[in-house]
């Protein structure tokens, strides 16, 4: 969900600066959230195998998690067909900001329908409803995720900065 | 036994699919840069030409 924010914020401030770096952003948080989404529906369903007894269950927050999986999806082939062009940025921030509706919708979806999903173990406003040391295990896990994540990005943002460069170095050579 | 053999495939899964991203992308940057450098000699020797 942090990463499509990202693609979002991304493609709004490449709509609005024409900087093409925000659009290397965008890409880089696009690619790596649909590996971390990936890694999420894999394991909540390994999850829910042993709590609910299945792999899958059409549950709200589930089904609203695989769409935005496809929403990384459909994002990642759009730029990749349309290649890297100005086109092709602008039609990427728009996908994203159309997409970035599902982010909301996933967060309240445990509480808007009546789900087989647990409620927020950490709800907005209200004490952590954890045990000290889950809540001290959650916080370790999410530190290093994001310290995972912000290693990737710069990896990931270097490496469409190179792409872009070796494209424009070939053109001009062609 | 059965959730510890869920857990630690549940792991594996994570770590083994971590890893081989990380490798992926590594690989990525490495032919990125090799080919970076075969154009940066292209316009050299281009401008060489032209000069």
């Amino acid at each position: 969900m942090l990463s499509l924010g990202i693609v979002a914020l991304g493609g709004i401030i490449y709509l609005w600066k024409k900087d093409e770096r925000w659009d290397w952003v965008a890409r880089a948080a696009a690619e790596l959230g649909t590996v971390f989404l990936t890694f999420a529906l894999i394991t909540g369903s390994i999850w829910g195998r042993t709590t609910w007894g299945t792999w899958w269950t059409w549950d709200a927050r589930l089904t609203t998690t695989l769409i935005l999986w496809f929403i990384y999806i459909g994002y990642i082939m759009l730029r990749s067909y349309m290649g890297r062009t100005p086109a092709s940025a602008r039609a990427g921030a728009v996908l994203a900001i159309i997409g970035l509706i599902d982010v909301p919708i996933i967060y309240e979806s445990v509480n808007w329908w009546r789900t087989l999903h647990p409620q927020a173990v950490l709800p907005l406003g209200s004490s952590p409803q954890l045990p000290p040391e889950m809540l001290l295990t959650l916080v370790v896990a999410f530190i290093t995720f994001m310290l995972l994540f912000s290693f990737l990005m710069v990896q990931l943002y270097q490496l469409e900065k190179m792409q872009t460069l070796a494209q424009q170095l070939r053109a001009s050579v062609e | 036994m059965q959730g510890l053999t869920y857990l630690v495939a549940a792991y594996a899964i994570v770590w083994v699919g971590l890893l081989a991203y990380l490798g992926v992308v590594m690989l990525r940057i490495r032919g990125v840069r090799t080919e970076l450098a075969a154009v940066k000699e292209l316009v050299r020797e281009q401008q060489e030409k032209t000069s």
